[in-house]
Parts: C-alpha cells; structure tokens; sequence
C-alpha cells in the first residue's frame, strides 16, 4: 500500500508540475497580447482587496479615500499613465510595515502578479469601466438568433484554438433533454422515438414535446421556489403548517403557460393592486406573505416587523435583481453603490401589506388574512363533469335550476285543494325560476326570493315515452310534500343541506303516462331559511357518481395567505439596523438610487421598474440562472450577486445577448430556453479529454458540455418514474412521502407525529414534499435541497455518506427497486436473466448495459438468488417494503435477488448524473 | 489516550476487506478519502485542543439560581425593581407588566466549593463537588437575541439570519474530520425538567458550507442516524454485496471518465458503510464497565442527558470533532425553584461524569467541553418564575486549554447587565477559535460576494482564561 501510495503521489506531483507548466504558458500569452480590462482585471482586486476601507460605505471609510469612482482615486492616489509616481503604487510596493496596502494586519495581502497588474493598468491609463452589471445591456453584432449561442462560445473558444466536442451519443442527449426540461429520465419509448430522425431534428422534437409538457412548470418551479423561499410552514420557534401550495400551483401553471416574465413578476410583487385582480393573480401576490414568522410567545412585534421587512428586502433583490442589498442593512454596502437608505426606501415599497409581528396562537388563529382558492384543474375538471352531467341530462325529464333556472307557476296563499291535479288552473299564480327561497339560504341558488311560511309550486312536463325508472332530484327547506298527476309522491321532512348533490328519491312509474304531466310541490318552513327546487331523471346512477365527485372536488379547494393592503407602515432608516432605534430618517419607497431616480410608490412601481429596460439587471440575472440550469454553471457563477463581489461572466456579450433577447422577445422564458436546448454547444458530449482537463476543469469555456448531479427533487422523482410508480399528478396540497419515525421529535407547540400519505400521494413528485422549513424531508436535505428558510440563488451539489445512506435505505428507493423488479420478472417478453437485466438497465440508464457491467449484475443476482431461496422469511421482508401490497402470484424469494440488482442501479452515480 | 478504542482497529480491518474485494484504484481511493476529510486549514500554534463538547442548555438556565450568586437581589426579593435598571431595555413576556416589575430573590442556596472556592448553586451538587476546580465559570455573558429560536441560531451561527453555517461546520470545514468512519458533527437531543422549547436543524445545519460538514443527529429511538439501517430481509452481508456491485459499476463507468466527482462517490459508499457497521457499536454500552455507567447515571444508550454525555465521550474517543448535546428542559417562566431543581438532577450528574471520565481518560486536555443556554434569566419575577434574559448569563468551559478553577467576568448587583469583562457570544466564537488553532478574523468563506466569518465582524478573544 505504501509503494503504491508514493508511485500515485509522484505521478501526480509530475501531473501537477505539468498542469502548472501549461497554465503558465498560457497566461503569459493571453495576457500580454491584450490590454488590461479594467472589469475584468482590475475591479475584482480593487473590490476584494480595498473597498471594505476604501469604498462605498461611508461609515467606514479610511483616510478619506475612495477607490471606488475614477474621479476620487486619480485625484487622490493613482497618476494615470505613471505608475511610479502613483501614491498608490508606493504604497503596495513598500516594504515598510507602517505604509504598506493593504496594512500589515489586514486579512487581504496582494500577490505579486496582482501588483504587476495594477502598475500595468496605471501605466495604460488607469482606464476605468462602470460595474458592467450596473451599465443595460446591449446586442453586439447582428447575428442569426439561432446560431448566437454557439457564435459567441466559439469566439472565445477560437482564441484558445478549440472547438466543440463532438455530438454526444442520442441516448446522451435525450436523457439530458429530459432531465433539463422535466425533471425526469426519458421512458424507453422515448429514447426510440429520437433515435428515429437526424439529431438536430431528434432535438428539435423533443425539446418540442418536453417544453409543452406539465412537467416541465414543475422543473422550473423548483428554482423558482427555492428563490422565494417557498415552504410549508412557517418557520421560526414551533414551525407550524400553513396553507400556500396554491402559489406553487400558480409558478408551475405559470412557466407551463410561458407567461410572460414581466406578467409574472408583476403578478408575484403586485398581483394584488391589478384592479379586479383573479384569484390567480391573487395568488401570485401571496409571494408576498412567504416570509417567515414567528407565533413565540414574548417576542416583540415590532423587532419581528423589522425581521420581516428585511427578509422582504433581501429575498426580492436576490431574486430579481441578483443584488445584495441586505448587506446595506447596517451600513451603507461595502462592495456597491447601495446606501442604507436604498435599503430602507426598498423595503418601503412593502410597508402597505398588512402584518404583524407577532401571530399569537397562529395554530388556531392562522397567519392574517386568506382567500380561498381552487385550482385550475379542479375548475377544468369541475366544468368537465358538470358537461358530463349536462350531456347525459341531470334530471333529463324536468331539469332541476342548479345550473340554469326552470320556470314554475308559483303562489305564497294555500290554493283550493285541486290545485295539485293536472288540469288546475294555476294562470293566475306566478310564474317564476326556481330555486325558491329567501337570499341568504345556505347553499341555495335562489332566482325568485320566497320569504313567507309555505309556498306551492306547479309545472307541466311531457314524456314521448314512459320510462322504466324514474327519480325525484330535489332541494328543500323544510317539508315538502310532492305529487305528479294529483299522486302524492314523497312527503319530505325537515331540509336537505346538500346543495350541490340534490337528495334523490325513486318514485313509482305508475303515476306516469304518456304526453303532459304535472308535478307540483308543497313546501313548509318553520323557521331560518327556506328553500325549493326539484327536478326529475330517468337516469341519476351516473348523475349520483358525478354529482359526488363534483361535490368532493368543491371541497379540495384550498386556503392561500393573502397579501392585502392597507395604510402603509412608517418606515424609517433604522441606523446599525437596530429595530429599538427610532432616531432614523422617515423613508417612502424608492429604487436604489444609483439604479434609477424615477418617482415610485408602490409595489406595481417596482414590479414595472423591475422589468423595464432601464433596469440593467433582471433579465441578467433570469437568463444566468437559466444557463446553470443546461450547463452546470452560470456564465457568471455567482448567481447571487451581479454585483462588484461576484464573478466577471466568461462570455460578457453572451450573457447580454441573451438578456436583451429575452426581454425583446416579450420575457419569453420558453423562447430562450428553446434557444439554448438547440445549440451545437448544448448536444456536445460531455467528455473531457486531457488537454480540457488542463486548460479548462472547471468547463468556463463549453468546450464540451457538463456533468452533474441531478436535484435532490428529481432524484426521487427519477426512481418512482423508472419503477412505474410515480404519479403524475399536477399540483394539489403537499404530500408526505415516507420519513424515518422520530424526525420531528424536536418540535413542539404543538409536539406532532409524521404521517405518511396513503395512496396515490405517496408516489407524487419531490417537489410536492410537505416542506418542513425547520425539519426538510431528510432524503431531500441529504441532496442539498435548501430549508427556504432564506433566499437561496444557488444549490450545492454534494456528495456525502448521508446521500448514499438514502438511495441505499430509504423505503422510497426500496419500493421503487421491488416495483421495477417485479415488471421485468414478469414480463412474458423478457425470456432469461440477460434480456431481464438489458430491460432493467436500458429503464434506468436509457442505453445497453456493457458487457463488464452484464457479468457484474448477474453475478450479484445469482449470489442473492442462492441466498434468499434459503432465506424467505427474509424475501419476504424485502418485497413487503413500502405501500404497494407485496404481490401474490411472484415467487418471492426469485422477486428478491432482483431487488437487489435494482437497488444497484438505482445507486449508480450515472443514474443521478445528467451529462 | 489510555486504551485504543476497539471499534478503530475493527472498522480499519473491515475496510481493509472491504476494499480488497474490489480489485481496482484502492490507493487512488486511499488518497481520495483523505483528501476529502481533511479539512481547509492547518491549525496555528495557538492550537490548545481538537474538539469541542457543547453542552447546550437550552432554554435559558437562570445564572442567578446557577452560578451567580447575587446577595442583593435576596435583599429586594419581592420589592419593585429599580428603574434604574430596566429602563428602555428590552423585555419578552413582561412586556405586558412593563411598569410593575418585580424583584425574585435566588431560589437556591449557593456556597464556595473544591481549592478554587467557586461560587456554584447547591442546585448543583455533582458539578460543585467534583469539578469546581476543573471549570472556568463565565458570569458576564452576553447575546443579542431574547427569543429561543433567534437566540439558539445566533449562539450557533453568530447570525440571527437563518442559513448561515453552525460553529460546528465551521469548525469541520476548517479542521477536517478525524474519524474515518463517523461523522465530524454529531448532534444529540434529550428532553426533561421544564417548558421543552423546539429545537431546529437550521442549529446544526452546514448553511452556505459545503454539506458533509453538517450535524449529524444521533438518536436514541428508530435509526440511530437517520437511514443506517438496512432495509429489512436486507443483512450486512447482502448490503455489502449491493455496495460492492455498486462500486463495480461506478468503476467502470469511470474507466473512461475519469471523474473524481465519482471517486468520491465510491468513498462516500464506503464511508456509508463503514457508519452503518460502526453505529451498532457505538451505541452499544455493553462493553462499558458499570463504575462508568454508574459515574454517568445510564443504563444504556436511551436518549437521556446521561446517556448522551457517555455517548460524547464514546464520539470523542473516535475523533469526532465537533459534539453538541442539547437538553431541552430550561425554560423556567414559572416555578423556578423546583423547575431549576428537576432540571439541574438530570443534567449535573452526568455533565460532572463527563468532565471527570475525558480527565481520566487524558482525553480532557484537548478537548473543550461547554457548558451553557442560549440566554439567562430576569433577575426580575414573571410570577414565581423568571423570563428571557440577553443583557446577563452564565456558562463554563472545561479542558481543551481553558484555566482550570476560575471565575471570569461579573455582573451589577442584581445580576441584570454583565458589567466586568464582558464576553459577547462573538467573543466565545472567537475564543472557540482560538483554542482550535483558528484564527477567527482570517477563517472565512465567500458567499454572495462577501468573505462570512463565524464572528461576522466582530470578536474578542479571551486570553484571560486560556492556559
């Protein structure tokens, strides 16, 4: 072991001597050839080395001096064209203790290549750019749209004569396709589809079909919520739940109907103030009321208020603007032109939504305000059946008034005995739509208001033919006595409450006959409402079944807190961010200054500022991230911060092409995503060869495409999709999936028990998980998902023993193996364990197994097979794993040793990966 | 360290196997695994120890019927509190009762105990008996958050902003992990005595860290770690056989890629494996004489106080860097004497046994063990019990360089404000630090555009009380 220890350790050491070599090379040439880029070059050690003393702020400022602005520094320290004479060369050059910048004690020190720079920058002129972030962005050239992509990454690619890698292999592509656009691995129908035309058209189709499909909202939304910080419940002290999954219904119905992005950030920041705002639009604002919040007792309102307040800030200009400005909390910022009061003006553009600090008792009291919501397909399905019910006739004879009104004679005065028999003449009663009843009636459509004790209601209907059955449908408040063609029928007492559902009698046929019948209705109250309409069906079996299942998806409607406004608070600059603190200038909403002078006051102000071409940062910032969704990494990597502490992009006129093209082409987020997915750049392998691995390991360039691990959401998603399970449900209230009994023991106010969901909710997908801002989902946890507890731009992407511990162990994964297991054993097609294998592997991995991988997998089967034929009781155990009922007509113990290659292959680190 | 503990020599030999079965790249796996636990930084010659202990009191302990002992407030015991004292100050659930505050006197006796003549509450017999003179009592905390949530979060994290890494991570990232098959934090939980406040993950979570630096929760009911356990009809034997064809097909796929992400997949396999082997055993008290057992007041591994000091120092032993034990019982707003009394029986027995047993064991030397709440407690009434304190508390600090036998730091007359050396919870991060071989001011990492520290920019360390 040790010999080879020292063997690896020299190799490598040449490795790196070599590596090392190479770079060298290649710095010296790139740099000398070029000038000094001051936002390339310069900026980045200014802001890293000298502004925290030197810059923005203020408050902290050293000596006097700014290195931030051109005018200040070349007036005070930098002599362009002469570095020797500039104070601020001296001064990094000295070898004095007491003169030396940054001083001796300071964390930052300067490397000598940095020195280098700065002198050859001063020497060139000490030429200064504005922040490129803070300057709009412009198209250079006049390229195709379809080829800029790719134009604008070989430019670069060019300098460094490189070029793309060569196509990646079409299992390749479509199984990156579809894990960047769904969410999900491609189904072996899929996979034989693409490979039935040339690529560029394969891609072009795909992209197509996955961009259209409803799974394709929830890969988007997974970001989207982890930037508004989206989450169950509500975070500090007991954690409770909250209902606001109509708001992730909203994201995912809105990138799935390609709303246009201004719409959907005016909808989020200022759906409210629309005027006649939807329920839809409502609920967007309910972005607003995301924030955590506090129900511990002894807190004070108003430190919590202040909590909230800057939440609101850090989390909008995270999202939208990539901007730190909750660094400006305290102080003015140290790094950009952001002053505490552009905090505060910022975070007054949300004083007018109604709040409290404190929420005593929120278990029983809830959070503020709510609408009640039902979502988009509820209502589609709703209106199906109802269509449904309309075509097979809801009371086909004589239609009752639930969706439109049918006239009756009617009177309030008790009429002469006859006045039930069929050749009454009722002309001088009334005539009037049912239902009858006084307004306000629980549930009751009234048409013709009926506010006296009794009232009868007659009306003729005619029948071609007798048919065999026939029901009354009927709704009434309170006794009712009814009777066709002078036959008393049904003498009904008290009231039925079910307006939706009408109660339903059979009534004898006898009473019938063939041309004019009469129905008519005696109905009595004794007190409350009152309420009457009836209708009559030869056919309510099915109208029953519709008719409840109307009811039940009536009832799944659900509440979202809502953001109402009122007088807005007073906002004042809160000096060194103290809450108790009330010395502080009084502030009205206002962008950040040196973004835009323009006179705004409320949160539509900002929603519109944010998306108008003024602002040089939201469609930046929203096209960055998009990037790192196909390629790994944003252009710039720090997704967070667009600002001077972030990172200059690797391809700047790339970044801003794609910006000015997404906000030209309406916000059109499909658009650009379709730009993308069909570049060259995008379908390259994702292969590095050595000479990648040493020019370029981190992949800045795109000379071949990237490999990462799929999202924590997705890894689960993955495995129910490949075993069958996976329901594909969109939308609805959270679900919780299995969780190790105890995960919760922590909580209280109150103490509470995980229950899992039964049924075809356990199988949804991951980003339906029940989020549990104080205890996520471990499985989801082990994979980086983020708590929301803050904004989070960017998600790590570990690799840790409690990731492997969860694909290994989790019931999830088990039962997903078992249910995989059990379609290829028995699947008449797949005769030996080969073609049961090849099935298996081509599910989970979209391409043939090799043959080392085959000898591999068998010999595991057949070790397991050996073992569990003795072990049952331990087969049995295995299959038995998880809801799915352990299935009958297996044999067991021959289910199990599948299992485990199963299990193997949904362990695989190419199983998680998109390359 | 007297004896080598036997679980290193086993899991060592069981890897040894483990890897030998697979026939390719065990040294490039060997030097992958160190690579991935070493940690960012090598420790500075201010380095006195190589773990910590934290005993979290959580829920606020009154210092004043703890360790501070204040005469005058047992004069004023039900007189007005002095305005003096209270005015523009924050309060939490005497918010209401403002301008009709209350003096509570000490509700237990306090007395010098051992050579050093500390001043520690008979509430606290075992740790006034046995470890006075081991400790080094601070009595002029001092936080900026009078919540428990907040409180805990920036007694954690040094921030009131959730997301932001736990000491613990911190630590972790920056020293790397000593154990080949534990995770280098390792949380537990035990409740009793009071009010048991929540307690959330965000405590020991890794924030903008890289995540294997997280906490690690072990648990006394279910999987001692959360998914350790193999599914059921699933032995150790099948397992292994899973993982190893695992680490085949990882393998071959990598023939040609050559990727070190899966590198370093195959090594958290085995470092999954090697904690499922090595858990049962750690959790397992058997081979643990009973004068130990007795020492700590546990029969075995269930989830109490005392069991998880003897599962600390079991950590310990195994190199785990970074150990927090939460106790969830000290949130006394009412009945404060016999709230103090129930809580201090199930804590002061076993965290005086952890203490003595590290010191035994040589293992105290450089280990710091912690002992503290999130906050302390008015020395005002809220009926027979006190409230949520920021401006005064107590905590102690034993081993890993710490003077031993002294008292630090002072409080006014009431114990309302720590007004003698005051020691803000930056300041113990800073200490922490130190005492680590850290360098609070230098330990950063770049998140949004700025260089986080765990002392944000702030901290002071205390040379008064180090070696």
């Amino acid at each position: 072991m040790l010999i080879l220890n020292s063997i690896q350790f020299s190799f490598q050491k040449i490795f790196y001597l070599l590596l090392i070599t190479i770079a060298a090379i290649l710095v010296t040439e790139s740099k000398a050839s070029e000038i000094i880029a001051f936002n390339r070059d310069v900026r980045p050690i200014l802001a890293d080395n000298c502004w925290s003393c030197h810059g923005p702020d203020a408050g902290n400022r050293k000596a006097k001096l700014r290195l931030d602005k051109r005018e200040s520094a070349t007036k005070e320290v930098i002599i362009p064209g002469n570095a020797n004479e500039s104070p601020l060369i001296q001064r990094i050059l000295s070898d004095d203790d007491d003169e030396i910048m940054p001083p001796k004690d300071h964390r930052k020190k300067l490397t000598a290549p940095q020195k280098k720079l700065l002198v050859d920058w001063i020497n060139q002129g000490a030429k200064w750019q504005d922040h490129w972030a803070w300057i709009r962005p412009i198209r250079m050239g006049d390229i195709p749209k379809e080829k800029a992509i790719d134009w604008f990454l070989l430019k670069e690619l060019k300098k460094k004569n490189l070029k793309f890698s060569e196509l990646a292999p079409s299992h390749t592509i479509i199984r990156r396709l579809s894990f960047d656009l769904r969410g999900l691995p491609p189904t072996t129908e899929e996979i034989k589809e693409f490979q039935k035309y040339d690529t560029e058209e394969s891609i072009k189709r795909a992209a197509k079909s996955f961009i259209s499909s409803p799974s394709f909202g929830e890969r988007m939304a997974v970001h989207w919520l982890d930037l508004v910080r989206y989450a169950d419940t509500n975070g500090y002290h007991a954690d409770i739940e909250w209902s606001v999954s109509p708001y992730r219904d909203y994201v995912i119905n809105a990138f799935n109907k390609n709303m246009p992005f201004d719409q959907f950030t005016l909808e989020q920041i200022a759906g409210d103030l629309i005027p006649n705002a939807s329920t839809e639009q409502k609920v967007a604002a309910g972005y607003n009321r995301l924030n955590m919040k506090s129900t511990e007792f002894g807190i004070q309102d108003k430190e919590y208020l202040s909590k909230y307040s800057a939440d609101r800030v850090r989390t909008t200009a995270t999202t939208w603007l990539g901007a730190t400005l909750g660094c400006a909390e305290c102080h003015d910022h140290k790094f950009d032109p952001f002053s505490i009061r552009d905090f505060y003006s910022f975070a007054a553009f949300f004083a007018d939504i109604k709040s409290v600090g404190y929420y005593p008792d929120a278990q029983k009291k809830g959070w503020g305000e709510t609408i009640e919501v039902i979502d988009q397909n509820t209502i589609t399905k709703i209106a199906e059946l109802e269509n449904t019910l309309k075509s097979i006739g809801p009371s086909n004879i004589l239609k009752d008034s639930r969706k439109e009104g049918n006239t009756w004679q009617y009177i309030f005065n008790k009429p002469n005995p006859e006045w039930k028999l069929p050749d009454y003449d009722d002309s001088k009663w009334n005539s009037g739509e049912a239902g009858f009843g006084s307004l306000g009636t629980p549930n009751g459509k009234v048409r013709t208001e009926w506010n006296s004790s009794d009232i009868w209601i007659r009306r003729d209907f005619d029948l071609k033919e007798v048919p065999e059955k026939i029901f009354l449908l009927i709704q009434h408040d309170e006794d009712a006595t009814v009777s066709i063609n002078g036959n008393n029928v049904e003498n009904l007492k008290g009231y039925s409450t079910d307006s939706e559902a009408y109660a339903v009698h059979g009534i004898d046929t006898k009473h019938l006959k063939i041309g004019k019948n009469v129905i008519a209705i005696h109905c009595h109250q004794t007190s409350g409402g009152q309420f009457i309409d009836a209708g009559l069906s030869s056919d309510v079996t099915a109208n029953i079944e519709i008719e409840k299942q109307i009811k039940e998806l009536r009832q799944q409607n659900r509440k979202m807190l809502a953001t109402v406004s009122v007088e807005p608070r007073t906002v004042r600059i809160l000096p060194r961010g103290d809450w108790m603190d009330s010395t502080g200038e009084i502030v009205g909403p206002a962008i950040p200054q040196f973004l835009s002078k323009k006179e705004t006051r409320s949160r539509t102000d900002l929603a519109k500022w944010i998306t108008s071409k003024e602002n040089p940062l939201t469609a930046r910032v929203f096209v960055n991230r998009l990037w790192k969704i196909f390629f790994g990494n944003g252009i710039s990597r720090v997704l967070d911060d667009i600002g001077s502490q972030g990172e200059w992009p690797s391809h700047p006129e790339l970044l801003d092409w794609l910006a000015v093209e997404f906000m030209e082409s309406g916000w059109d987020v499909k658009h650009v995503v379709n730009l993308i997915v069909n570049s060259k750049a995008y379908r390259q392998s994702s292969l590095r060869n050595e000479r990648l691995k040493v020019i370029d390991p981190e992949n800045r360039l795109i000379a071949r495409q990237s490999r990462f691990r799929i999202e924590a959401e997705f890894i689960r998603d993955n495995a129910l999709a490949v075993s069958g399970l996976l329901v594909k449900k969109v939308g609805g209230s959270s679900v919780k999936p299995y969780q190790p009994g105890g995960y919760w023991e922590n909580l209280n106010f109150p103490r509470r028990t995980y229950k899992a969901d039964d049924g075809s909710d356990q199988y949804r997908r991951g980003l339906y998980t029940h989020w549990q801002r104080q205890f996520l989902h471990p499985a989801l946890l082990a994979f980086d998902a983020p708590s929301r507890e803050e904004c989070t731009a960017n998600r790590p992407r570990s690799n840790t023993p409690l990731a492997a511990l969860v694909l290994l162990n989790d019931p999830t994964q088990i039962e997903s193996a078992r249910t995989m297991a059990q379609k290829i054993i028995t699947d008449p097609a797949l005769k030996d364990d080969e073609s049961k294998i090849s099935s298996m592997f081509m599910r989970v991995l979209s391409r043939p197994a090799l043959g080392s991988e085959m000898t591999s997998l068998k010999q595991l089967l057949e070790k397991h097979r050996k073992e569990f034929s003795k072990d049952p009781k331990s087969a049995n155990e295995l299959v038995s794993i998880g809801q799915q009922p352990s299935p009958e007509n297996v044999d067991q113990t021959e289910l199990a040793p599948w299992v485990s290659v199963a299990r193997v292959l949904l362990n695989l680190h190419e199983t998680i990966t998109r390359n | 360290m007297k004896q080598l503990p036997a679980t290193k020599m086993d899991t060592s030999l069981l890897r040894r196997s483990f890897l030998k079965r697979s026939s390719i790249g065990s040294a490039a796996l060997m030097s992958l695994l160190k690579d991935s636990s070493a940690g960012m930084i090598k420790p500075n010659e201010s380095a006195k120890c190589k773990r910590v202990i934290v005993l979290c009191m959580a829920g606020g302990p009154s210092h004043l019927e703890t360790f501070d002992y204040k005469p005058k407030l047992e004069e004023l015991d039900g007189k007005p509190m002095p305005k003096s004292f209270t005015e523009g100050q924050q309060i939490a659930q005497l918010q209401g009762q403002a301008n009709n505050l209350k003096v509570l006197g000490p509700q237990h006796q306090f007395k010098k105990y051992g050579k050093s003549g500390q001043e520690i509450s008979a509430a606290l017999p075992n740790i006034a008996n046995k470890i006075s003179d081991d400790i080094c009592i601070i009595r002029s905390m001092q936080t900026e958050q009078i919540n428990h949530d907040p409180a805990h979060t920036f007694m954690n994290t040094g921030s009131i902003i959730s997301g932001r890494p736990s000491m613990g991570s911190w630590i972790n990232y920056g020293l790397g992990s000593e154990s080949g098959n534990l995770p280098g934090f390792v949380v537990l939980t035990s409740v009793g005595g009071g009010q048991s406040q929540p307690i959330a993950a965000r405590q020991w979570h890794s924030g903008f860290l890289p995540s294997q630096h997280q906490g690690v929760r072990l648990r006394s009911k279910g999987d001692p770690v959360l998914y350790i356990n193999n599914p059921k009809g699933v032995t150790p034997d099948r397992q292994k056989d899973v993982i190893d064809t695992i680490k085949n097909l990882n393998m071959i796929g990598n023939q040609t890629l050559k990727d070190p992400e899966i590198a370093a997949r195959i090594s958290q396999y085995e470092m999954a494996f090697r904690m499922q082997m090595s858990v049962p055993e750690l959790v397992d008290f058997s081979n643990e004489p009973k004068h130990i057992t007795d020492l700590y007041g546990t029969k075995g591994a269930d989830g109490t106080f005392a069991s998880n000091c003897l599962l600390a120092r079991r950590l310990a032993e195994r190199g785990v860097r970074f150990i927090q034990l939460y106790h969830r019982g000290w949130d006394h707003h009412g009945g404060i004497k016999k709230g103090v009394e129930h809580t201090a029986k199930l804590v002061d027995q076993a965290s005086a046994a952890l203490v003595l047993d590290l010191k035994e064991r040589g293992l105290l030397d450089d280990t710091l063990v912690v002992w503290g709440g999130e906050f302390g407690r008015t020395p005002m009434a809220q009926g027979n019990g006190r409230d949520h304190h920021i401006k005064a508390f107590s905590m102690w600090m034993a081993g890993g360089g710490i003077k031993p036998g002294i008292t630090y730091g002072a409080t006014d007359e009431l114990g309302y404000s720590a007004e003698k050396d005051i020691v803000h919870v930056h300041d113990f991060h800073a200490t922490m630090l130190n005492l680590l071989g850290i360098d609070h001011e230098k330990f950063t990492y770049r998140y949004q555009g700025r260089d986080f520290r765990l002392t944000d920019v702030h901290g002071k360390i205390l040379k008064d009380i180090i070696i």
